[in-house]
């Protein structure tokens, strides 16, 4: 029987992969928690965590997400680390660490995991996310909850801060507004990723000539940062512009740590609990929003399956994967732009049998195909198939 | 290794025990060069000021007693705590079995526990998976004082070392070393032993009736005699703490 050490922090999906892990009859596992202060470095964690890491004679160290810190040390003593990742971007400075061949990184989004392939990364493989229906269909909404968690249209999510302002202050007009186009450009197009193409090397060259100039040669700007910074700034004014056109029309609940002043029409009801709170918002309201962060390129996000696997009827923008795992108008709705998601919000609202049907259709998809269970069992037969290479 | 900034959170207005605990536990670790803020939880409802506050401290090691504060939780309904990154003392003087929701969250492996006894200890090892370690602590932590100081019977001595006391004693008189050495050797065996029942029941030994004027000046060397149990005690206390902190960091 294979030995799992399962490293826990405060991930999203972390008591449901535990749970599913620890259900599982043909691994035995343990447990292990910590908080990084710094995913890249920490001295302590390395000169403690071989402690319990050598205890037992480990198969692998299963994290969600990835940790430089984590992958040195399971490489140092040769030990099989494998993470499934939420995020995107990682948020990890010492992406090299990648390359470590105890390494088996599974990350949702394809267009990450091609461009980590591209760059020789070849510990990295491609796995969507899931949700854990065996928890959410226990949950039990109560009156008060009703009251509480009921939406005409709910979204839950950040409202980014973002850099951008910060990166354009040095440049000059020309260049501002060259990559104001890029952000409004990105920002009009609906399914495809352009950011990556746009801040070309040559560009990206130009503005570090003026980041040179006005730090005195002590800021360049990374690729990877800018396009966060561009990819954020377009969420923010995405999730803005469509949260201010619906509550021009209907009844919308934001829950987020954010407060936005000039949204007087949305209703800001402060943040939700992952486990407790937020999958009764998904439940109880007739319509929940997801509208990604630009960076994932192609993968379905986290939020996709939260509301999905609570059994709530969603709306998205399009993502590649969306309609790879789904059906679209079965499962889910898709909205292409401002306009369709307005009209689509209409006609949902007032349809309430189909929405109710295209809800079940989603959580059923999710329970029977993309269950948290089904999709950890992937990742290890897959590991099982890179192991006996 | 000296100079660690320790935070510990208590319910000081809930619970006079954990605050007395508190001041007890401060006091170790001030003889051992540490800085120590107390910070009194009770002091706002606001959980998220209270994490802001305690994050702001930036601490290099967090105590608690009784799980205080375990209470407050992060967004994915984890303990706070955890996200502190820093290691962990955690003081039970409860019974584990009336913490063991508390005991149930998941914890960072820096966390260790300290139990009163060996049966809180072999409690745990057995019905609480989740904590990472845990470890009994040596009989001079027991309580009695502690329930004196929050009952408000006694206060927190300023501390002697117990070598000073037992070379000032050297220099007494004879008759008057001797009942500082009893006192010691009473309170040895019974740390709950009165003062007063102490120097009856010896001078009665001696068969010695003395005056009422004569016990109130007596009573001082039994005292004394105590006095330098509490610090062997102490010493004892922040030489175990001062171990642990060093297998710790």
């Amino acid at each position: 029987m294979k030995k799992i050490l399962f490293f826990q922090w405060n991930a999203l999906m972390q008591r449901d992969v535990e749970e599913a892990l620890l259900a599982r009859k043909d691994v035995e596992v343990d447990l292990i928690s910590y908080e990084f202060a710094d995913w890249d470095n920490d001295e302590y964690f390395e000169r403690k965590f071989p402690l319990h890491l050598l205890k037992k004679d480990y198969d692998m160290v299963f994290s969600i997400n990835y940790f430089p810190v984590l992958s040195d040390v399971c490489n140092k003593y040769q030990i099989p680390y494998v993470s499934w990742v939420y995020d995107a971007p990682m948020h990890i400075r010492r992406k090299e660490t990648l390359g470590n061949p105890v390494n088996r990184v599974f990350v949702f989004d394809r267009g990450q995991y091609k461009d980590l392939r591209a760059e020789g990364y070849d510990t990295v493989y491609h796995m969507p996310l899931g949700a854990y229906t065996k928890r959410l269909d226990k949950m039990v909404i109560t009156d008060e909850d009703k009251g509480r968690f009921s939406s005409k249209i709910a979204f839950v999510g950040k409202l980014y801060e973002n850099d951008l302002n910060y990166l354009l202050s040095p440049l000059p007009e020309v260049y501002q507004n060259k990559l104001l186009e890029i952000v409004e450009e990105q920002k009009r197009t609906y399914g495809d990723y352009l950011l990556n193409d746009r801040l070309s090397p040559t560009f990206l060259e130009e503005l570090n000539q003026y980041y040179n100039l006005a730090s005195s040669g002590k800021f360049q700007v990374k690729k990877e940062e800018l396009e966060y910074a561009c990819a954020t700034y377009i969420t923010q004014q995405e999730r803005l512009d469509i949260l201010g056109m619906l509550s021009e029309g209907y009844s919308v609940d934001l829950y987020s740590y954010n407060k936005p002043e000039n949204l007087p029409r949305v209703n800001c009801k402060g943040f939700v609990r992952y486990y407790g709170e937020m999958p009764k918002v998904f439940r109880c309201s007739d319509i929940n929003l997801n509208i990604s962060l630009k960076i994932i390129k192609e993968g379905i996000p986290l939020r996709v399956f939260d509301i999905l696997g609570a059994g709530g009827f969603l709306i998205t923008n399009y993502q590649r994967e969306i309609e790879e795992l789904f059906d679209i108008g079965k499962d889910l709705v898709v909205y292409e732009n401002m306009q369709d998601l307005k009209e689509k919000i209409q006609y949902y609202l007032i349809h309430d049998n189909e929405r109710k049907q295209i809800a079940k259709s989603g959580h059923d998809k999710v329970a029977s195909l993309y269950s948290v269970e089904a999709q950890i069992d992937k990742i290890l037969r897959e590991v099982e198939k890179i192991d006996g290479r | 290794m000296e100079g660690k900034k320790i935070i510990i959170p208590v319910h000081g207005s809930k619970s006079m025990l954990q605050m007395a605990y508190a001041r007890k536990l401060e006091q170790i670790l001030t003889l051992l060069g540490h800085q120590v803020v107390i910070l009194n939880l009770d002091a706002s409802d606001d959980s998220l000021y209270i994490q802001g506050y305690i994050s702001n401290e930036k601490a290099d090691m967090l105590v608690t007693i009784d799980c205080s504060g375990f209470e407050l939780k992060l967004l994915g309904d984890d303990l706070f705590y955890n996200s502190l990154c820093i290691p962990a003392m955690h003081f039970l003087i409860k019974s584990p079995s009336e913490l063991r929701e508390e005991l149930s969250e998941r914890m960072n492996f820096t966390m260790e526990f300290y139990v009163m006894n060996d049966e809180d200890k072999q409690y745990i090892e057995v019905n609480c998976k989740r904590v990472p370690c845990v470890h009994r602590l040596p009989d001079s932590f027991e309580l009695t004082s502690i329930e004196k100081i929050a009952n408000g019977e006694e206060g927190i001595n300023a501390y002697t070392p117990s070598s000073d006391i037992a070379s000032n004693a050297k220099e007494f008189p004879q008759v008057f070393y001797d009942i500082f050495i009893n006192a010691v050797k009473k309170r040895k065996e019974n740390r709950n032993a009165n003062n007063w029942d102490v120097l009856e029941v010896y001078l009665r030994e001696l068969n010695f009736e003395a005056s009422c004027e004569e016990k109130e000046e007596l009573i001082a060397f039994v005292d004394l005699g105590f006095a330098y149990m509490e610090s062997v005690e102490l010493e004892e206390q922040v030489e175990y703490v001062r171990k642990e902190l060093i297998r710790m960091f």
